[in-house]
């Protein structure tokens, strides 16, 4: 059977705009995937535990607060304590000065506002086939 | 990777009780249908652990999942280890889903005695999916006290439920048009427990009224199936129906029901994967020139030998 | 009769133009698109005429400006008189450098102030709370008790400078310390001009800024209107937004349906409660969005009024004037910034406060061309600002009221988005009202279809968005600097905070947050109990986590 890609899109801390994030979810669905969509303002706790049980092969942070720095750090560092291996992708509000620095923590690709759906389709299809197990 | 070596990358994790190792198994199972038996075959060598398999069933905007939280977090309490299975559609067309369950049972999601697995149906029409008898195996392996199982929620057509769980409630809404469609359909027969959830509703009364009207348990005396009145998201009646679930499982087992129904899954797994495996072959087989009754002969000989090669 | 004449005689004289002079150029020179669309998919033909308003009838559909209906306009004058306030939202860090950042826009000749708060004040934490983490002072300014909203208004005059909050959840607390601010101002609180927007409803639509559950959250903004309209009698008690609608993927009707909807809602509510809606129906305001079809948007906010008014004297039979008019606030749209070449957004926001200022807007708010990327500068902040003036003073749209009425396509789009905007309402109607729809996710799941699709458009190229899916430029344009929020902010709040509650008087706060826990418990109105709460100087997180208690946490149910 062919592998149906597991995404968790998450929605860490106090933001409640969730338009990008509903957006991307159904495209990477209609792409085919399967899509864990955990809702708005939940804990990097919450998120770190659904990667895990749900055995995602990517996660979709979506952070429009400017919080993103902190909030990446954290699931990062509880990903680590889990020993959880998945990549991670990043959209939101995200100022250009960031980016290296999140790359650098461990965040594999951040998308600005305006990519395309395709664009994120073929990266996450990219990043995961290409860390599979 | 081959599913063995996949298999003995976790199987060690898994009977330490690690969730990441649960969490890669049921992948294991999911992705791979033909093997997924001897999967659970080698998991059976080194457990023997059973676990009541409760069903929840009901049209979306039932309130199943907020049920299920409210049930399960009662026993999460109790120190008791529940694992849930939530199953949502995949679409026909891009076989992509949205599974979306545990949103709605974040007060369980965080405790360490349960575990959540959102499955996607991947073409099943039954309202579970193909893998389900498969998953529900791993999770008994790794030691879970009850198996809770969502369905999809499409209606009438969930009857594989009745074969996959021990115990089957219907989750019903007073204000979800539930009541023309389900009082006809077939689903209703098939029902342990039934669920009028939203009690709190001004028209879930008559609801009620008419619904235990219509089921006549009364009238049966033998019978053990019961009506609750529910408020899920107030938690009202849950407690009720938590300690009426157990009651009923051990019934069934003094009474010898469980095993009239651990037989008629059985049956209905072996049918399944049959049906599967030769729907495969039927798929691929060219009738060419064969006549009806040669058609036949041919599959089942391709069948004998594909059997043959997986021994 | 004759009238019908020369109506039947116009619509046969079109369809010949149509048929020979149209097709033929057609044919010969196709036209761009196969369709053209409004945002809510309406098919906009190729020119309009009289034959397309027949059925609008003059003095009872648009009538005259600052009179029933009031599609043309809620005041007679309009910017003939006064212009429309220019209010800019800002607000970031601690109360310090917000109110630095207002005195200097107040300088610049802004004549009114929107606060942003950050998103733990928002949602009733303290800087301190763990939820906090990471969001303090991000969005808008930090404020956890009254000492901070002393600094924050520091030398601004409260009886002189309206002030407009964006608040909803925790609208209660920020109300009553601006109520305290004031009066150690001196200012009276019948003299405080301003607006809480105080929405809940579309924070379940499209926000995300709840705390409580639908009903309590419905009875907090009951009890700020009954308490209000006795003693704020200047102050907009709710600000009703379709703006966040529109954000969150909505189409024009969408905006317009879901947020009468809301309104209805709350005057519901409000009766519901004993109040009277010919008082309090003049403390209602609402809340647009500026999007980017500029005949579409003009016309939208001539159908909103006019909606409006109808809804609240033949629905709710209100007989004060004052109290059918629909007046407005405009933000121009968010959502249709681009990253990509940020400049270019300067003259998008331009045209989408034209289409406010045409719609007869009461105040406005425009962009600011680095939005996409981050947190305005001052740079930025200004340049938007003076784009509203340059509207104002220089375009000449502002001498005559309404000056797009009577074009064909203009009242043809103003009776459309009505009716469609009218079916909606019914809908919602037999669904039991909007907090039921609220709460089925009906909405929500309309508005995403919409958004999903708006985004397809964009991907197909049918809808084009300069510089980011046509003309764009190889490597991104030179970098735009952007504000950076000092970290710092974070530990100050909570020392000032840990230093507040050593000074305080700690057994008054707690006797007072008691008082608040029973109030709340009862029916009893807890404005007065939460104004007592701020005073002894209880903190936001402490007030709203014993409404928690009380009422509960509201949790979504997500539709995707």
């Amino acid at each position: 059977m062919e592998k149906r890609i597991r995404v968790v899109v998450g929605k860490p801390g106090l933001d409640g705009h969730d338009r990008g994030s509903k957006v991307v979810a159904r495209a990477l669905r209609d792409a085919g995937m399967e899509v864990i969509y955990t809702g708005i303002r939940q804990t990097p706790e919450e998120i770190v535990n659904t990667v895990l049980q749900e055995d995602a092969d990517i996660l979709g942070l979506s952070i429009l607060s400017g919080a993103h720095m902190k909030l990446c750090q954290k699931i990062i560092k509880l990903m680590k304590e889990k020993e959880i291996n998945v990549p991670i992708f990043l959209g939101g509000i995200i100022p250009a000065d960031d980016i290296p620095e999140l790359k650098k923590m461990g965040v594999n690709e951040v998308f600005g506002p305006g990519t395309s759906f395709e664009d994120i389709i073929k990266r996450v299809k990219e990043i995961v086939l290409g860390t599979a197990v | 990777m081959s599913w063995e070596q996949q298999y003995n990358l976790i199987s060690d994790d898994f009977f330490k009780g690690r969730i990441y190792a649960l969490a890669k198994m049921i992948t294991l199972v999911e992705n791979n249908p033909d093997s997924a038996w001897k999967i659970i075959e080698t998991l059976k060598k080194n457990t023997l652990r059973d676990a009541p398999t409760v069903g929840f069933t009901g049209s979306p905007g039932a309130g199943k999942s907020t049920l299920v939280s409210a049930y399960v977090s009662m026993m999460a309490a109790k120190n008791q280890k529940i694992g849930v299975i939530a199953v949502d559609p995949s679409s026909p067309f891009t076989m992509g889903a949205f599974l979306g369950d545990r949103i709605r049972m974040r007060d369980i999601s965080e405790s360490e005695n349960v575990y959540i697995r959102s499955v996607a149906s991947r073409g099943s029409v039954g309202g579970l999916c193909d893998a389900i008898y498969d998953i529900v195996d791993v999770m008994k392996a790794f030691g879970f006290d009850k198996i809770i199982i969502e369905t999809v929620g499409a209606g009438q057509s969930e009857i594989e439920i009745v074969y996959v769980a021990d115990t089957v409630l219907l989750v019903m809404s007073p204000d979800s048009g539930d009541e023309i469609q389900m009082f006809k359909a077939g689903i209703m027969e098939i029902a342990d427990g039934y669920v009028v959830n939203k009690i709190d509703l001004p028209q879930a009364n008559a609801f009620s009224v008419k619904l235990r009207n219509t089921l006549a348990l009364e009238n049966d005396v033998k019978s053990k199936r019961k009506v609750f009145e529910v408020s899920a998201s107030k938690n009202i009646g849950v407690e009720e129906l938590e300690k009426w679930i157990d009651e009923f499982y051990s019934d069934m087992s003094s009474s010898g029901e469980i095993f009239k129904r651990h037989e008629r899954r059985l049956k209905r797994r072996v049918r399944s994967n049959l049906m599967r495996v030769m729907d495969d072959i039927i798929s691929s087989q060219e009738v060419g020139k064969n006549s009806l009754r040669e058609f036949k002969s041919l599959i089942v000989k391709k069948y004998i030998q594909e059997e043959a090669c997986d021994d | 009769m004759d009238q019908e004449n020369k109506i039947n005689e116009l619509v046969e004289k079109k369809a010949l133009w149509y048929e020979k002079t149209f097709k033929k150029t057609v044919s010969r020179f196709p036209e761009r698109k196969k369709e053209f669309k409004t945002s809510y998919g309406k098919v906009v033909d190729p020119v309009y005429t009289p034959a397309d308003v027949k059925d609008i009838d003059y003095a009872k559909d648009i009538g005259f400006p600052g009179e029933y209906p009031y599609t043309r306009g809620v005041q007679p004058t309009m910017y003939r008189g006064r212009f429309w306030t220019m209010r800019q939202y800002a607000g970031f860090a601690s109360a310090e450098e917000s109110n630095k950042r207002y005195r200097y826009l107040l300088e610049q000749g802004q004549t009114g102030l929107s606060v942003a708060f950050d998103l733990p004040t928002q949602i009733g934490y303290d800087s301190d709370d763990e939820m906090s983490e990471g969001e303090v002072g991000k969005v808008g300014v930090a404020i956890d008790s009254l000492k901070d909203m002393e600094i924050l208004f520091d030398s601004i005059p409260l009886d002189k400078v309206s002030v407009s909050m964006t608040i909803n959840s925790t609208s209660a607390i920020l109300l009553s310390m601006l109520m305290a601010v004031g009066e150690k101002q001196g200012v009276r609180h019948d003299q405080l001009r301003g607006t809480i927007q105080n929405d809940i409803l579309k924070e379940y639509i499209a926000r995300g800024t709840y705390v409580f559950p639908p009903d309590p959250s419905m009875r907090v903004i009951v009890d700020i209107f009954e308490y209000g309209s006795k003693n704020l009698p200047k102050f907009n008690l709710i600000s009703i937004s379709g703006y966040h609608i529109r954000e969150a993927g909505a189409n024009a009707v969408q905006e317009v349906a879901f947020t009468i909807a809301d309104g209805i809602a709350y005057v519901e509510a409000a009766i519901k409660a004993g109040l009277d809606p010919n008082v309090f129906g003049t403390n209602l305001s609402f809340f647009f969005n500026a999007h980017n079809n500029f005949i579409e948007e003009i016309s939208k906010f001539r159908a909103a009024r006019k909606i409006w008014a109808k809804v609240m004297k033949e629905r709710f039979h209100v007989t004060n004037e004052e109290a059918l008019k629909l007046k407005f606030h405009t933000q121009t749209a968010g959502s249709t910034l681009t990253a990509q070449q940020p400049m270019n957004n300067i003259i998008r926001v331009t045209m989408q406060a034209l289409s406010a200022v045409l719609g007869g807007t009461q105040s406005l708010h425009t962009n600011s061309f680095d939005e996409a990327l981050g947190l305005p500068t001052q740079e930025s902040a200004t340049i938007a600002l003076r784009t509203q003036q340059i509207i104002a003073y220089e375009s000449g749209v502002t001498d005559t009221v309404d000056p797009f009425a009577g074009s064909y396509l203009i009242e043809h789009l103003t009776k459309d988005i009505e009716e469609k905007a009218m079916e909606y309402i019914k809908k919602i109607d037999d669904m039991g009202g909007m907090v039921r729809a609220v709460e089925t996710g009906y909405v929500q799941k309309e508005i995403l279809n919409s958004a999903y699709e708006a985004q397809l458009r964009i991907e197909k190229k049918e809808d084009v968005i300069v510089g980011m899916n046509e003309f764009t430029t190889e490597k991104g344009s030179k970098p735009t600097p952007i504000l950076k929020v000092d970290t710092s902010v974070e530990e100050k709040q909570k020392s000032k905070i840990k230093e507040l509650k050593e000074i305080r008087d700690n057994n008054l706060v707690s006797e007072k947050l008691s008082s608040l826990k029973l109030a709340a418990a009862s029916k009893e109105n807890i404005m007065p109990f939460i104004y007592e709460a701020v005073k002894a100087y209880a903190t936001l997180g402490e007030i709203t986590n014993v409404l928690r208690e009380v009422f509960g946490e509201f949790r979504e149910s997500v539709i995707l």
